[in-house]
């Protein structure tokens, strides 16, 4: 192969992405040894592969500080000697796809060049979204295990940055516009060599971000998990069961989930099933348009973005094919293959149409650091409800589920902090309070956490108080009718400010689209849930009423927009926000929305609705006049006769506003959006 | 019988229709859109979505520029089958195509056996 950069190897198609995100022929050796593990001892060392996983994961929350990290967006992972991912402990299932690319890429690059090699002890750093990370915040580290010389597995750690050098702090910039804004690329070089980091470039990587001794603490991090896990699986597994034990052992959890997905996906019902989502994004906005369709036929799902508005250059929002890929990773091990291993072969079955020259397959220049977080939530959450209307009719109704809250903003800060050293980063805060869907046969959990991360933390308001400059007003109450309205509603989410603190000002952005239409309709009848906008309060007044303990301080956005009793500038935005300077006591809001939801909001039990009252996450004008019950103001007692008489009426209603659809398609299709709001969309309406 | 395909929606395998699963009202053809079948109706999506802060162009209530909502009934009971978050004039879309010979051969498997095993199954 001709030494050339990494961005013209992507453009010249000689990284093939096609195929090496998912599981590879086995090698001669692993189809020798795999038929000798029994399942006695399959059952009990893949459990432990896991859970040597599992502490190595621990270790890198314990020691690390990027605030991704703390909250546990992270994966530990073990791959076959050919790059195969066999097991891994995740908190985003992004990655389960991601670092298996760019272990083949090292494979096939280096393994037999002099200069480099791959040799044991070996550590190697890459943040080159091109070679199969979501973003370049995403910072992998990557180590070969050997055994008797030879190459028998790698060890992958996964964490997102705080910092990338990028034009703004945080590496997601909304100011970006091609990969040069955004801050390091780096290919996979060795950032350590015989188990130890190498000072040269550990100084190379301080000397390249806002926050040094973050990327210092965070790499320590990761070699220290990657460490843990090649010395256990050595001493633990290798040298107690044998070299082939091991190598038959990675190979079967991959062999077995590939069957085992197969099974799942042959139980459904054969046939197409599609969701058209729209995202309003930009500055000026525009809308943009992704497709999802997912065709089902015997045991294989394929899943085609055709129909998905073309690439642009306005923002970072674009992703790369393989984001996408990763992107229904999530969605697939949340859901409908929650119960298989976090692996390769689990995703066998699954094939992707991704067209080229659209948002989601973008070229190898443009700006992605957002994409994933805002066109690929939107993507993520179209094949949630595609699979959900899927998964209704199977044996596994209990997921068809209404989708988890989009969009989720991204908050980015940068400054000094209250000890005067530079800091950086994307808080974890609203990302992990948002709430899940509506379900068949229940209310989305309420704050449950990020989409990406489902195990993720909220973190602790102390604890993000101690290490940042931030002072929070609000941030512990659900903010009421934040989620959709249906028969059963989407988790509750929160809405919260922050100050900042200790410091005489802060830089804060944030990167989202979704305020002027819904991203995620309901299922089945459901409503969508909120579109929030971005709200700061300048020349505030807050410290003199903090100061003098003021009983009018708000503690929540319906208190603070309805009685403004703070007095200071209102503004009231799109989430799509450039870095600003934010006083000390002046305000930045950001919300936690809550879930979509599920069924008809006729058949809601009302004394749910009156339950939701009384934790003010429903508020009486939604009580009346979308769910119609009928109830005493007072006591909150429902009349459960005029409540039936009520939805009748709205029912009858329904029947007579209602047109026939060839009616309603005639009036319908003679209508058009403004032609500004069109700019970025593509041709109207199919792009 | 009639196999359930979402919440309000099933499929007669006699007469290969879409019908309501609250009410029984027969839909459309199977193998076709049941939006066919269904009334719609568009409103601006401020009736459902409160706003905030009404008179900013961002109260946390959906654009009615942007976005209309449309809500898809059964004709026979007014339940809300489905409903959608269009720009003005989208198409609305064709969420479900069952492969019907597929579903019909499915479900004959499945009357044999249990039939043949005198052992009722769960009904899908
Ligand atoms: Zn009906």
């Amino acid at each position: 192969m001709p030494k050339i950069n990494v961005t013209s190897e992507y453009r010249k198609g000689q990284i093939n992405l096609g195929e090496v995100w998912k599981a590879g022929y086995p090698s001669e050796k692993e189809t020798a040894y795999t038929p000798f593990i029994d399942n006695g001892d399959f059952e009990i060392y893949s459990r432990k592969l896991e859970l040597i996983c599992f502490e190595a994961r621990q270790i890198l929350s314990k020691m690390g500080t990027t605030q991704m990290l703390q909250s546990g967006d992270v994966i530990v992972g073990i791959y076959t000697a050919a790059g195969d991912l066999s097991c891994a402990v995740v908190g985003t299932h992004l990655h389960v796809v991601c670092a298996q690319i760019i272990i083949k890429y090292i494979i096939s690059k280096y393994q037999d060049e002099p200069s480099v090699g791959i040799k044991d002890g070996d550590l190697f750093f890459v943040n080159e979204a091109l070679l199969g990370g979501v973003h370049n915040p995403d910072i992998l580290m990557i180590m070969p295990i050997f055994h008797d010389g030879e190459l028998i597995a790698w060890t992958a750690v996964a964490v997102h940055e705080g910092d990338t050098g990028s034009i703004d702090p945080g590496g997601m910039t909304p100011r970006a516009r091609t990969r040069y804004d955004e801050g390091l690329h780096i290919s996979p070089i060795k950032v350590g060599e015989n188990f130890r980091l190498k000072k040269d470039i550990v100084d190379f990587l301080e000397n390249s971000v806002r926050n040094p001794r973050q990327m210092t603490i965070d790499l320590k991090a990761r070699a220290t998990s990657c460490m843990r896990v090649r010395k256990r699986i050595l001493e633990e597994v290798v040298e107690t069961k044998g070299n082939h034990f091991f190598i038959g052992l990675l190979r079967k959890n991959i062999d077995v989930a590939a069957e085992a997905a197969r099974n799942k996906i042959a139980s459904l019902n054969d046939g197409t099933y599609r969701t058209v989502i729209f995202l309003d994004i930009g500055i000026p906005k525009s809308l943009l348009k992704i497709t999802v369709t997912v065709y089902k036929k015997g045991d294989e799902i394929t899943f085609d973005f055709n129909g998905t508005s073309p690439e642009n250059r306005e923002g970072p929002w674009n992703t790369f094919a393989h984001g996408i890929i990763a992107g229904s990773a999530v969605y697939l091990f949340q859901y409908f293959l929650f119960n298989l291993p976090n692996c390769s072969g689990s995703m066998v079955p699954f094939k992707y149409v991704i067209p080229e020259g659209t948002l989601i397959n973008a070229s190898e220049d443009a700006a992605v650091s957002v994409g994933i977080i805002t066109v690929g939530h939107v993507v993520f959450y179209g094949i949630h409800h595609a699979m959900s209307k899927m998964l209704f009719s199977s044996p596994y109704r209990e997921l068809a589920c209404a989708g988890w809250v989009i969009p989720a903003p991204p908050w980015l800060y940068g400054g000094l902090d209250q000890w005067g050293f530079p800091t950086a980063g994307l808080c974890a805060d609203q990302l992990n309070a948002t709430g899940l869907g509506g379900r068949p046969d229940m209310d989305g959990p309420d704050a449950a956490g990020f989409n990406f991360c489902p195990s993720g933390i909220f973190p602790d308001a102390e604890f993000q108080e101690l290490q940042l400059p931030f002072l929070y007003l609000f941030r512990n109450r659900y903010m009421s009718d934040n989620h959709g309205f249906g028969k059963y509603r989407g988790g509750s989410g929160v809405m919260f400010a922050v100050s900042p603190h200790n410091v005489d000002s802060l830089f804060f952005a944030s990167a989202q689209g979704g305020q002027k239409i819904p991203c995620n309709s309901g299922l089945f009848g459901g409503y969508a849930t909120i579109t929030p906008p971005g709200i700061q309060i300048t020349a505030s007044n807050l410290r003199t009423l903090l100061a003098n303990s003021d009983e009018g301080i708000p503690y929540d956005v319906h208190e603070l927009l309805g009685e403004k009793r703070i007095e200071g500038h209102y503004t009231l935005e799109s989430l799509m926000r450039l870095f600003r300077q934010i006083n000390s006591g002046d305000l930045f809001l950001m919300p936690s929305p809550g879930g979509a939801s599920y069924g008809d909001v006729l058949e809601r039990d009302p004394e749910l609705v009156m339950a939701d009252l009384r934790k003010n996450i429903t508020t009486p004008w939604v009580a009346q006049n979308v769910y119609k019950v009928v109830y005493d103001p007072v006591t909150l007692r429902v009349d459960r006769e005029a409540t039936d008489r009520a939805r009748r009426a709205e029912r009858e209603n329904r029947r007579k506003r209602g047109k026939p659809y060839h009616e309603f398609v005639k009036e319908w299709s003679q209508r058009k959006p403004p032609e500004e709001i069109l700019t970025l969309y593509g041709s109207w309406p199919n792009p | 019988m009639k196999v359930r395909i979402t919440e309000y929606l099933d499929i007669n395998l006699q007469t290969k229709k879409w019908c309501c699963n609250r009410c029984g009202y027969e839909i459309f053809d199977a193998g076709e859109n049941y939006k066919k079948g269904c009334l719609i109706y568009e409103r601006d999506p401020r009736e459902v979505h409160n706003t905030v802060l009404p008179e900013s162009e961002f109260n946390f209530a959906p654009d009615p520029d942007w976005c209309r909502l449309i809500e898809i009934y059964c004709p026979g009971c007014g339940t809300m089958v489905e409903v959608e978050y269009l720009p003005p004039g989208h198409p609305l879309t064709e969420d479900i195509v069952i492969d019907l010979e597929q579903l019909l051969k499915k479900y004959e498997k499945y009357e044999e056996y249990k039939k043949h095993e005198k052992r009722g199954g769960r009904m899908v």
